[in-house]
């Protein structure tokens, strides 16, 4: 194409994009602004809770907001979108194990423009991974930070809205390149989704092709590798902008009232959160921008006469283990804040709560290595891992402690976020036993890279951070709609969910035992332990992973319609003041509901969830 | 609809159901190890020890260590919990 006609494709692209604007200027009819209730009562009133007077109306409104509790509802649906496609992946990897042999991905993988059933299989894997950390997990945990801490602090907003909106705005274009490879596959032999699995390990991810194996040129490269990267980059630009944000709010931000001893447990567990991210995340952008660098520019930084593959292992945990932390440790927070309140009382422990979630903050850095035990690093330097890994198992065990004396000492309520704390409670119960043998080195040495550790993790991220997470959208659910769900299904939910974990990963866990090696689409070639066995408990997982499925899809529908038709709530769903319970949110919200109703809305029946 | 009393449960209540139901897990744990030994291929393990007790590798031995082992360790833990939650002064169940 000559010059003329790419400035005509140009001109051509300005044109489409202005009329884009137009239609958007149109849909949202810029000049109904809505103006907010108790907007007449000053700028910062006490009844909005922020300085946002007025916002414009329509889709311009979710474009251009710089609302603290717009933007946390921005990164829950995006997160539950991510929630979706790493479900759906894992939904036909699970299908993939019924059976030995290689069958379902196989007839997948014509039609999706991959080149066999095993490399379908391990972009899945890899993309599974990496959505459900990053961008489901720690959106979802931003989704509640966001709505939530300024509220508990008395801010008006974060200290840096703008920078809030821009930090989430990194995700969606994140997340197309993160998945871009499954969009380009089918047009295009030479690129596949990214195969590289969610610890991205070297000479694999430096050197694979679209076809699986090695290339010979740099020119061979799949290219779904580098979108991924890129992908992944900008989420973690996004998240370390979020934490410096957090860590700016909650130390200048906080309201006349809340000093350092007022300060909540989950904001708590937030700033330790963010500073673990402000510390973490720029090694994995460092060594993202390393490997980019060797696949595109032939440096040799991962390469085996270069710095070594276990030179990026290094860098890669000592993000990675922090990162387990900065996805547990805001759910133990929700969990320390509601927890209490189904107990009629107050947390157990508080200070020695916080204490131990700074200490995890810490000791977090110091157990990476734990990952490489059988790498053949220095025995030396692996005992004093092994040291800090069983350490770091003592805070953790410190706040199981004082969840439990909690509910020991007090009278229990079993609403839907109470069955939800209580499942955390057991399931991390499980997660944090097999995480501590695996800390020890030779129980490692023979469970390492097999089902169990897959087991171990899972219990942890499913059975205790999603469990926290759905805690959480129960227990403010009221607050953020103004209605209550549907308690018949909420529990539906609560139930599948439980027996669906339990059933997977427990599953995982004695095949793991049995010897079934994880990241693989098949078993019919093992020869460490009995097949018919390891299929029984396969076939098992995939009953729980489906059981799961339906769990998440009645939540689904009870949300959607409860936010459409649920029954308005009075100012104090939870009846926390019989319990002399009451929090900083659910003032505002009464707040709210009252200039509401002096606005001319109307009130229902009062409904809860007993 | 509001809530009343006779919906509250007494947290030991719940918290003994929770240390009975992960020690069942433990036993449902054990008696699958107790299965697996034997037929785990290049292995054949039929005789285990423990503090120098011998005794045969079946499920319900297996499933008896699993339920002793977890139930003694997380008994203590729990003993632990009734001798702190005396200092508790955030108590709501007295008795
Ligand atoms: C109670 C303290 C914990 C200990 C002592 C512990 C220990 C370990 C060890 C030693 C491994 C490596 C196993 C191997 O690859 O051979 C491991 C893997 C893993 N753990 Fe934990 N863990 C703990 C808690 C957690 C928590 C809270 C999370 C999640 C929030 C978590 C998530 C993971 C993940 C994702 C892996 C697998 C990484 C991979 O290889 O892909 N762990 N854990
Ligand atoms: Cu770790």
């Amino acid at each position: 194409m000559d010059i003329s006609g790419q400035i005509v494709l140009t001109a051509l692209m300005a044109v489409f994009l202005f009329g884009v604007v137009l239609f958007l200027a149109r849909a949202a009819d810029w000049r109904t602004y809505t103006p907010l209730a108790g907007a007449g009562s000053g700028i910062v009133s006490r009844e909005g809770g922020y300085g946002h007077a007025e916002k414009p109306a329509g889709i311009f409104r979710w474009l251009t907001t710089v609302d603290h509790k717009d933007i946390g509802i921005l990164y829950g649906v995006y997160a539950v979108l991510a929630f979706a496609w790493g479900g759906i992946a894992v939904i036909i990897m699970r299908t993939e194990l019924i059976t030995p042999g290689i069958d379902v991905t196989e007839t997948l993988s014509t039609a999706m423009g991959v080149s066999s059933g095993q490399n379908l299989y391990n972009a899945l894997l890899t993309s599974h991974g990496i959505t459900m950390l990053f961008l489901f997990g720690t959106p979802i945990l931003a989704a509640f930070s966001n709505y939530l801490v300024p509220l508990l602090i008395d801010a008006d907003d974060m200290a840096f809205p703008r920078i809030n909106a821009i930090a989430f705005w990194m995700l969606p274009p994140g997340a197309v390149l993160i998945w871009g490879g499954f969009f380009i596959a089918p047009f295009f032999d030479s690129i596949a989704p990214s195969m590289a699995s969610w610890t991205m390990y070297p000479p694999q991810s430096v050197s694979q092709t679209a076809q699986g194996g090695a290339a010979s040129t740099i020119a061979d490269l799949n290219a779904g590798t580098d979108l991924m990267l890129l992908g992944l980059h900008l989420t973690g630009v996004s998240a370390t902008m979020g934490a410096i944000n957090f860590i700016a709010t909650i130390f200048t931000e906080r309201g006349p009232d809340v000093g350092w001893d007022k300060l909540d447990i989950f904001s708590w567990t937030i700033l330790t959160q963010s500073a673990l991210i402000l510390f973490s995340f720029p090694l994995l952008g460092s060594a993202l921008v390393m490997l980019l660098l060797d696949r595109n520019f032939a440096t040799t930084f991962f390469t085996a006469d270069g710095g070594g593959t276990i030179l990026y292992q290094h860098l890669f945990w000592f993000f990675g283990h922090p990162e387990v932390y900065i996805l547990v440790l805001p759910p133990m927070g929700i969990i320390s804040y509601v927890l209490p309140r189904f107990s009629g009382r107050k947390l157990f422990g508080f200070k020695f709560v916080v204490y131990s979630t700074l200490a995890i903050g810490v000791l977090s850095f110091g157990v990476w290595a734990h990952h490489m035990f059988s790498t053949g690093i220095d025995p030396r330097i692996r005992a004093s891992f092994m040291a800090v890994s069983l350490a770091i198992a003592i805070p953790s065990a410190v706040k199981t402690f004082n969840w439990i004396t909690t509910m020991w000492n007090g009278k229990i309520r079993l609403t839907t976020p109470m069955l939800f704390c209580i499942g955390f409670v057991g399931n991390f119960i499980i997660g944090g036993v097999t995480g501590v043998f695996l800390a020890s080195i030779p129980v490692d040495l023979i469970l390492h890279d097999t089902y169990y550790v897959v087991g171990h993790f899972h219990y942890v991220i499913m059975g205790a951070i999603a469990f926290a997470v759905f805690a959480g959208v129960y227990y403010w659910f009221p607050l953020v709609t103004g209605r209550m769900y549907q308690v018949t299904l909420a529990k539906a939910h609560f139930w599948l969910t439980m027996v669906g974990t339990n059933l997977t990963f427990f599953a995982m866990i004695l095949m793991g035992y049995a010897g079934m090696p994880r990241r693989y689409a098949t078993y019919n070639l093992i020869t460490v332990g009995p097949i018919d066995f390891i299929q029984l408990l396969h076939v098992l997982a995939t009953v729980g992973a489906f059981i799961l499925l339906v769990a998440q899809i009645i939540w689904l529908w009870n949300m959607v319609q409860s936010y459409l038709e649920g029954p308005r709530v009075g100012p104090d769903p939870w009846n926390l003041e019989e319990d002399g319970v009451e929090s900083r949110e659910w003032d505002w919200f009464d707040d709210r509901l009252e200039t509401a109703l002096t606005d001319g809305g109307e009130a229902e029946d009062a409904e809860t969830d007993a | 609809m509001t809530e009343t009393v006779s919906d509250r449960f007494r947290g030991r209540r719940i918290v003994v159901a929770i240390y009975l139901a992960v020690v069942a897990l433990a036993g449902v744990f054990g008696a699958s190890v107790g299965v697996l030994l034997p037929v785990k291929s290049g292995r054949d393990i039929q005789q285990a020890s423990f503090a120098g007790a011998e005794f045969a590798v079946t499920p319900l031995n297996f499933a008896i260590y699993g339920v002793v082992m977890v139930g003694v360790t997380l008994g203590v833990l729990l003993l632990a919990v009734r001798f702190v939650s005396r200092f508790d002064d955030g108590s709501v169940d007295e008795g």
